[in-house]
């Protein structure tokens, strides 16, 4: 587990306030899985002082390079956009686990809400490859928002829902959810916590389907060694995202 | 070759003799299970437990951490695994290792601390306790200990009558005289001090015009506060009898050396390891070339030097 310092191999604006930045891979880095993640540290000089969690988006390893798809909210994605070929960033990674899932599962839901499409992207090219089925619902909050479908692997079908309509249907991801219950064996989801929530209610009064959600807290370290990313569960109990997860069944957080 | 070699407990009955002088600080290395996976924990100069308390505690609501200008508060709420699966869990495997072994503990009350005192007493593998009094006192209303040099010095007394290891006491920096706790603490028996825990904070999100922190308030760490950090080491080790250890912002090999020289005899690194987990082991690396490059032959001779 070693911070390195990588070479910036791209780093474009591919929509709406979306980058795509290709980091060079390293030998780690070539064992990471889908769902793990890595810390990036925008800045040395303490400004901003943490490393910022970003899920690993693909791993080329043909072309050697990894990827990370990140929204510009705040300071530390404002410097990473500034990031341009050549330019060095330091990372710790991979960290945390792959998405699990049962090898005798034929048909997958995947649900990305927003700027959580970024993990899933990678988990479909894996299940297509695996000879999975692979319907992916993507919510976004309007036409400009949505990740370029084309950079989807063909074999996924695809479904979008905007909240104004302007691409897809019109209305919230969840809503779909329970076309495909008589058809899905295990479904995977990462987006805002309400996403997760309106998912568990749904999901959890028909038959009983394995539902792993990515979840997020904010990170200190990435490693386990800060207790800062702890999320309940229905029991009360805490578990560290950055080494438990981030990937959890619906039902343990929220019952 | 360079002595880094040092004792934090001159006094007492038990020495504690740490193979250099840098340890890592509670609660932000878990109990070094994680690291000791990838690193040679000891070739620290000692490590330091989550701060442990006799219940386990699941912890504040999030959010648990909100960064500030080069600063970071928490308020993870003591989320621990309890002194019993910390004696029967952690004990174990820290007996494998040589590393010096140090727990931190805190109590509600002040018999909880000589409770918690007395069940780690039997442990060879445990080299001596930090007891942390920066915490409510919930029998007096929830003031902290620590902010009373006499309820400090009353925990201090129970303590040592469950133990004959070394006793370090970590204080907090905002008290009304550093001073007059530390003679208060040396007094009652304490081995050695930690200069200090975090600074209380907090920050309001103005769009919810709310606390940020899932539990309103915390402790600021990191950067921002070392130079206070610098000037609270300073003030105690000039009445000092005790060795000093500094705890605050010490993210750099020269931070480390500055501590030192202002009367440290020993540093903590805390944030520092969540911004690069080699952080600890590349500043005893530091200080050595430090001490090479400045005709140092024994890291105790800077300590203090600074102090007039
Ligand atoms: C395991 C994990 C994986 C992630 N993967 C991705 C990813 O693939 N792509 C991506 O764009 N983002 C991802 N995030 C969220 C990302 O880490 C934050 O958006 C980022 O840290 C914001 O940094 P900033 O300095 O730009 O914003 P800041 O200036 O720190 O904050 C700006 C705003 O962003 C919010 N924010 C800060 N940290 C987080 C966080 N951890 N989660 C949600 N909101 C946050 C703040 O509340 C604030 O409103 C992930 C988070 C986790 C925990
Ligand atoms: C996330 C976090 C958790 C902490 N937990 C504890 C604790 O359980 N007990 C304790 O005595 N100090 C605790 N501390 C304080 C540190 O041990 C240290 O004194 C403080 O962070 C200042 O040092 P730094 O600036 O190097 O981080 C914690 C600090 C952080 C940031
Ligand atoms: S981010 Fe530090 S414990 Fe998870």
């Amino acid at each position: 587990m070693k911070n390195v310092a990588l070479k910036v191999i791209e780093n474009n604006q591919i929509y709406k306030n979306t980058f795509l930045l290709k980091i060079e891979l390293n030998n780690s880095l070539t064992n990471a899985q889908p769902g793990q993640f890595i810390m990036i540290y925008t800045s040395l000089n303490f400004e901003p002082l943490l490393g910022r969690p970003m899920s690993i988006h693909r791993v080329n390893h043909d072309k050697k390079y990894f990827s990370i798809l990140y929204n510009v909210v705040g300071k530390g994605t404002k410097l990473l956009s500034n990031k341009i070929n050549g330019d060095i960033i330091n990372v710790l990674g991979p960290l945390g686990n792959a998405i699990p899932f049962k090898k005798e599962s034929m048909n997958f839901l995947l649900i990305a809400g927003g700027i959580g499409i970024a993990p899933l992207i990678w988990f479909a090219d894996k299940l297509i490859a695996s000879n999975k089925n692979v319907v992916m619902l993507i919510g976004a909050q309007n036409k400009d928002s949505v990740f370029p479908l084309n950079e989807i692997d063909q074999q996924v079908e695809i479904e979008v829902m905007t909240d104004d309509g302007s691409l897809g249907s019109k209305g919230l991801v969840t809503e779909k959810i329970k076309h495909y219950m008589e058809w899905v064996d295990e479904i995977s989801l990462c987006g805002p916590e309400g996403m997760f929530q309106s998912a568990n209610r749904i999901i959890g009064t028909s038959k009983q389907i394995p539902a792993y959600a990515l979840f997020e807290k904010e990170m200190a370290c990435g490693i386990g060694i800060c207790y800062g990313c702890a999320i309940k569960d229905k029991d009360g109990k805490p578990n560290l995202i950055c080494t438990k997860g981030p990937s959890f069944e619906l039902k343990k957080i929220y019952g | 070759m360079v002595n880094l070699s040092i004792n934090l407990n001159k006094s007492g009955k038990q020495d504690l003799i740490l193979p250099n002088p840098v340890l890592v600080a509670s609660g932000t290395f878990s109990n070094a299970l994680e690291l000791s996976k990838y690193k040679d924990i000891d070739h620290l100069g000692g490590i330091i437990s989550k701060g442990t308390t006799i219940n386990a505690r699941s912890g504040n609501d999030s959010p648990r951490i909100i960064e500030t200008p080069s600063g970071l508060i928490n308020s993870i709420g003591f989320q621990n695994i309890g002194i019993n699966s910390f004696i029967r869990d952690i004990i174990p495997i820290w007996g494998k290792w040589k590393v010096p072994a140090i727990v931190n503990i805190m109590g509600n009350t002040i018999p909880e601390y000589g409770i918690l005192a007395k069940k780690l007493d039997k442990f060879n593998s445990i080299d001596a306790l930090e007891i942390n009094i920066s915490c409510p006192n919930v029998e007096a209303g929830g003031i902290e200990f620590g902010q009373d040099p006499k309820q400090a010095a009353n925990v201090i007394q129970e303590v040592k009558k469950h133990t004959e290891k070394p006793c370090i006491v970590k204080v907090s920096p905002i008290v009304s005289n550093i001073q007059e706790l530390t003679k208060a603490l040396q007094a009652n028996g304490a081995d050695a001090i930690t200069v200090s825990n975090t600074y209380p904070a907090m920050e309001i999100d103005i769009n919810k015009r709310k606390p940020t922190l899932g539990a309103k308030f915390g402790g600021l760490s990191g950067p921002a506060v070392k130079s206070m950090t610098i000037r609270n080491v300073y003030s105690v080790y000039q009445v000092a009898t005790i060795p000093i250890i500094a705890s605050g912002g010490i993210m750099h090999t020269e931070d480390a050396i500055e501590a030192m020289m202002a009367g440290a005899s020993a540093v903590q690194i805390g944030t520092a390891t969540y911004l690069d987990p080699d952080a600890p082991w590349n500043i005893i690396d530091g200080i050595e070339t430090w001490c090479k490059n400045n005709v140092i032959n024994d890291i105790n001779d800077i300590v203090g030097c600074a102090v007039e």
